[in-house]
């Protein structure tokens, strides 16, 4: 007891009061890295055309309703739809894996069957493998069903991540005790109201992980849209911005609406990360590898 | 945390089945074909207020209603559409680059157009028609062409007392003039993505890459013509004439929007996405003709421009036919074209009486400059790779001007890669 | 009458109790099955055929004809598939150690006690990790021309002359860049929150006993986050390896980057360029297994440092 009142009494005297300058200093210098694009991307937006080639990099234009009337009116209003695109891919495909990856991962964690691990070898190949050097792939096999230039073609292959059902097993392994679910049994549940009153609130912070994860990277995802929708109505922001500049030809390269629409398109998902990251548990990822 | 799970699962299945509804209706391409009833044709165009065109034909005919989409594909699109249509859910109409007709009509999906040969063989000059022929088949309808004009700033020529060079000697020595002047200016910008650029100006010296004969193509991409246009741009870029940046990058319109970079070599449609670029160069530029290697016989090639075509898989193809004919070779399609500011292959609209473009609004001389360009077009003979070759000279002349691999190399590569992708 | 024993209806139990899991499974199993091995399948079988034209007229249409592994023997002996394996390379012996290094610098200077400002630096550090690459391409790509970014004039400022980035070898920076931007944050915050797990009582009685903060990252905090250093590793050398919206995103504003200079460009290339998914369906499968062989490369050295680490540990 004497030494612990001791010791902290020694730690309330011996924290220094300056000396977090040059620290402080460097991280505001990374600070500034990290922002900048961002901040430019503000400015810049700002600006007509004309503006954006000629004008200082950090002054406001005059063009900057003109920038967002003529994003929204572009291709007879498609921005806003794209933007919905974006939230349809990431909001079901999210949920969709989450709720996958919560059932295989509570399976894979507290339960022991044959097969086992024949699968989980296979999900751990699942993991390891590109997901990109799928999407071509994948795109060949959905064109031969016929379900290019759908919803499903993206939704898809969102929806299953073998990263995700890892994260999960390794959280329902850390979180769920086997005691628990003998415990219920004895009592008489059925293992599904087990899974639905006890494994699911246990596993639920990892879930929520596991869920914002992958909504940012189906949200930031370009190839597979890419490749799967060639109708303009079915494409997302990420997409869209790319067209933008890449129309071919003799057509007219849009960088001021291109700019513009890039600050709309971040705005939703910066708003998302800021507001959502005290819910985030990363500690799940760094212990997944015990 | 039980009736959240529950009203999260409806509304995944709610929305699943929104979703399932608007695929379904959505994967409807190509028609409907009720016998006397409405013919749906689906369109898939990109080019800019083609809508507009489309919008006038629905209204006057309701017996053939067309639907235009604009495909989310760039310029990949040839192969977007092939998977489709080898999936069974193609259009009926699709736009095409010249430059990408050979991968259509090489994959085995266009309908031919002989039915209508000698009405729209009517309506266009012998090297347009060209451009749509394969094996004597005419396999589309041009819409818009873009042959090559000389486009300068007239303020900074007018200011220096230059004038529009007619030979290349004379451009290669307006070049070394425009780099005497201050702010370090040039008189072109040449890259990577200039590939069709090289295409067209070998044409111009004769050059003639594919040929069929005896059953067996044979290419010849490697030979004097291209060499001698290659070797005059490599003199261009070692001599820092010719400034290099990506085209139409950040740094590109940088460039040209402070006044750095003087002219450029574009097909007729470049006031368009001129103006759009450079807002503030209204009425600052000018036209002329390209610079010849022989003044008296004047080559003219084509950048850019494209025509329609009509997929086999089609349930309606005599209504497409007739609609596309409509639009592009109709005197009264080829003069909403012009409406829309188009240059139209349709020889009826070159010749229209029409008002200078936004970006020239004093200069009455563009379009019929465009015409006269127009007239000296010179026969182009696609070969079946002609992407192939594209995406070749692409890769080789940006490491050429990068400097990562010999000039000299440059030919040889593309020559065996084109012949290698044919021999297969 | 033999009543069921304790173990025969134990064992039945969890048979029934195993149903349970299938069910749980089967959903993700579909799907995996539809996702993974279906378009792995289909992209082999495509990789033994091609389409090739029988003669017959200029412009014959082409069949599909099985050809053993002559697309294979193809896709190997052609020199712009090595180049971009070669660049890849390159691009990846910098980018690695560089994310990996500076994610462990910036998560142990917002580890340090006396820093001020530390969730709003945790915050920004983050943020691009929500910018879709193609967009943060977009942006950069701005950034690197001289005469309109605010870099290179706040560098004309100090007399300093940066090189442009987007021509020459230089590119390699321009492209690592723009991922590192949009990757350190990530990764930071898994070695932060490693970090977080270091008990208290350890570090302060480095403290006590007159460490100082060098010191004490070196010996205690460092050995700590080896789990987590291994695992942002293993995150970088596979997002290295598939690397495609970035520099396909910067193809377009420079001329130094063509249609092969990933591997990955070049298959996009083959199957949307030249309409040749026979090609492309054999150059992802090669990649596909090189980058599946790195992985478990980088996962078995990983085992041998834990293994090592443990034991010393224990010594």
């Amino acid at each position: 007891m004497r030494s612990r009142t001791r010791t902290n009494a020694l730690l309330r005297t011996s924290r220094p009061r300056k000396g977090g300058i040059i620290p402080t200093f460097l991280l505001l210098g990374a600070v500034v890295y990290f922002i900048l694009p961002i901040v430019w991307v503000l400015f810049a937006s700002t600006k007509t055309t004309g503006e954006l080639f000629t004008t200082d990099s950090f002054s406001f234009g005059t063009g900057f309703v003109e920038n967002i009337v003529a994003l929204f009116a572009y291709e007879n209003g498609s921005f806003g739809l794209w933007l919905a695109n974006s939230f349809i891919y990431a909001l079901v495909g999210a949920l969709v894996s989450t709720l996958l990856s919560a059932g295989a991962g509570y399976a894979l964690a507290l339960y022991d069957f044959p097969g086992k691990k024949a699968i989980m070898i296979g999900l751990l190949g699942g993991v390891l493998l590109p997901t990109i050097t799928l999407a071509i792939p994948q795109y060949m096999l959905f064109a031969q069903l016929g379900i290019t230039n759908t919803y499903w073609a993206v939704l898809i292959p969102v929806s299953i991540t073998p990263f995700g059902i890892y994260l999960a097993y390794v959280y329902a392994r850390a979180s769920v005790p086997g005691e628990l679910l003998e415990a219920a049994r004895v009592d008489g549940s059925t293992e599904f109201r087990t899974f639905r009153s006890i494994g699911l609130p246990l596993l639920f912070p990892g879930l929520v992980t596991i869920f914002l994860l992958q909504f940012i990277g189906i949200w930031n995802n370009f190839l597979l849209p890419y490749i799967m929708q060639s109708k303009s109505e079915l494409v997302p922001i990420t997409v869209a911005m790319y067209l933008m500049l890449n129309r071919g030809g003799s057509e007219p390269i849009l960088y001021s609406m291109a700019i513009t629409g890039a600050l709309v398109a971040i705005i939703p998902v910066i708003a998302f990360v800021l507001v959502l990251q005290r819910f985030w548990r990363l500690d799940l990822i760094s212990g997944s590898l015990k | 945390m039980r009736k959240n799970t529950r009203l999260g699962v409806a509304a995944i299945a709610a929305l699943a089945l929104t979703l399932s509804a608007c695929s379904a209706s959505g994967g409807d391409d190509g028609d409907t074909g009720e016998a006397g009833g409405v013919v749906n044709l689906d369109f898939w165009a990109w080019g800019s207020n083609i809508d507009k065109r489309v919008d006038v034909w629905n209204a006057a005919n309701p017996d053939i209603q067309v639907e235009i989409s604009a495909p989310a594909s760039g310029v990949d699109m040839p192969v977007q559409v092939l998977s489709a249509v080898r999936a069974g859910s193609g259009p009926d109409m699709a736009q095409s680059e010249f430059t990408q007709l050979p991968t259509y009509v090489s994959a085995g999906v266009l309908a031919d157009l002989e039915s209508d040969r000698d009405e729209i063989v009517d309506k266009f000059a012998p090297e347009v028609i060209d451009t749509v022929t394969f094996d004597d088949t005419i396999f589309g309808i041009p819409q818009d062409l873009g042959p090559a004009l000389l486009i300068y700033r007239d303020d900074t020529f007018e200011a220096n007392g230059y004038e529009p060079p007619a030979t290349w000697d004379e451009f290669r020595a307006l070049a070394e003039q425009v780099r005497t002047l201050d702010g370090d200016k040039y008189l072109l910008n040449v890259s990577s993505l200039d590939a069709d650029l090289l295409m067209g100006l070998s044409l111009q010296n004769g050059a003639k890459w594919w040929d069929y004969s005896d059953g067996d193509w044979e290419v010849n991409i490697d030979d004097d013509a291209t060499q001698e246009v290659l070797d005059y741009w490599q003199g261009m870029v070692e001599d820092d004439l010719v400034s290099t940046y990506q085209t139409n990058s950040p740094e590109h319109i940088e460039a040209t929007a402070s006044g750095r970079i003087l002219a450029n070599i574009s097909g007729a449609w470049a006031p368009g996405p001129l103006l759009n670029s450079y807002p503030d160069t209204v009425g600052l530029w000018a036209a002329s003709q390209i610079p010849q290697w022989d003044a008296s016989d004047p080559k003219v090639f084509a950048r850019g421009g494209s025509a329609n075509v009509v997929l086999e898989n089609s349930e309606h193809k005599a209504e497409a036919i007739k609609f596309l004919y409509w639009l592009n070779a109709s005197d009264e399609g080829a003069e909403g074209l012009v409406e829309v500011n188009k240059f139209t292959a349709a020889t009826h609209g070159q010749n229209l009486d029409r008002a200078a473009p936004a970006l020239m609004p004093d200069d009455d001389t563009y379009w019929p400059s465009a015409t006269e360009a127009a007239s000296h077009l010179v026969n182009v003979q696609w070969g079946p790779n002609t992407q192939v070759a594209f995406t070749a000279i692409t890769d080789e002349l940006g490491d050429a001007i990068e400097g990562t691999v010999a000039w000299d190399k440059v030919l040889p590569t593309v020559q065996k890669v084109v012949s290698d992708d044919l021999a297969k | 009458m033999k009543t069921p024993t304790l173990r025969t209806s134990t064992i039945s139990a969890k048979r029934s109790h195993n149903r349970f899991a299938y069910v749980l499974l089967l959903p993700a199993l579909i799907l995996f099955f539809v996702a993974f091995v279906v378009p792995i399948v289909y992209s082999i079988v495509l990789s033994v055929f091609s389409r090739r034209s029988d003669g017959g007229g200029a412009f014959a249409p082409k069949q599909d004809v099985f050809v053993w592994f002559e697309n294979y023997a193809g896709v190997l002996a052609d020199p712009t598939f090595w180049a971009g394996l070669q660049r890849l390379g390159i691009y990846s012996l910098f980018m690695v150690p560089i994310l990996v290094i500076l994610s462990i610098a910036l998560a142990l200077l917002l580890d340090l006690p006396k820093v001020k400002l530390r969730a709003f630096s945790r915050m920004a550090i983050f943020l691009p990790y929500g910018v879709p690459s193609v967009i943060a391409a977009l942006m950069w790509g701005f950034l690197y021309v001289p005469a309109i970014s605010p870099i290179y004039q706040i560098g004309e400022a100090f007399g300093l002359d940066f090189p442009p980035l987007l021509r020459g070898d230089l590119i390699y920076t321009a492209i690592i860049n723009v991922v590192l931007w949009g990757g350190i944050g990530f990764n930071t915050i898994i070695v932060y929150t490693a970090l977080q797990s270091l008990p208290k009582e350890l570090i302060d009685a480095a403290r006590i006993d007159g460490c100082n903060e060098f010191t004490i990252a070196r010996y205690v905090k460092l050995p700590h986050i080896v789990p987590a250093t291994i695992l942002t590793g293993l995150f970088s050398v596979i997002g290295a390896l598939q690397v495609y919206s970035e520099p396909q995103m910067l193809s377009t504003l420079t001329t130094a980057i063509n249609s092969t200079f990933f591997p990955l460009m070049r298959v996009y290339r083959d199957a949307f360029a030249h309409d040749d998914l026979n090609s492309a369906a054999t150059a992802s499968i090669i990649l596909a297994v090189a980058t599946v062989l790195l992985s478990l490369l980088v996962v078995g050295i990983r085992t041998l440092i834990t293994r090592r680490s443990s034991h010393a540990i224990q010594d």
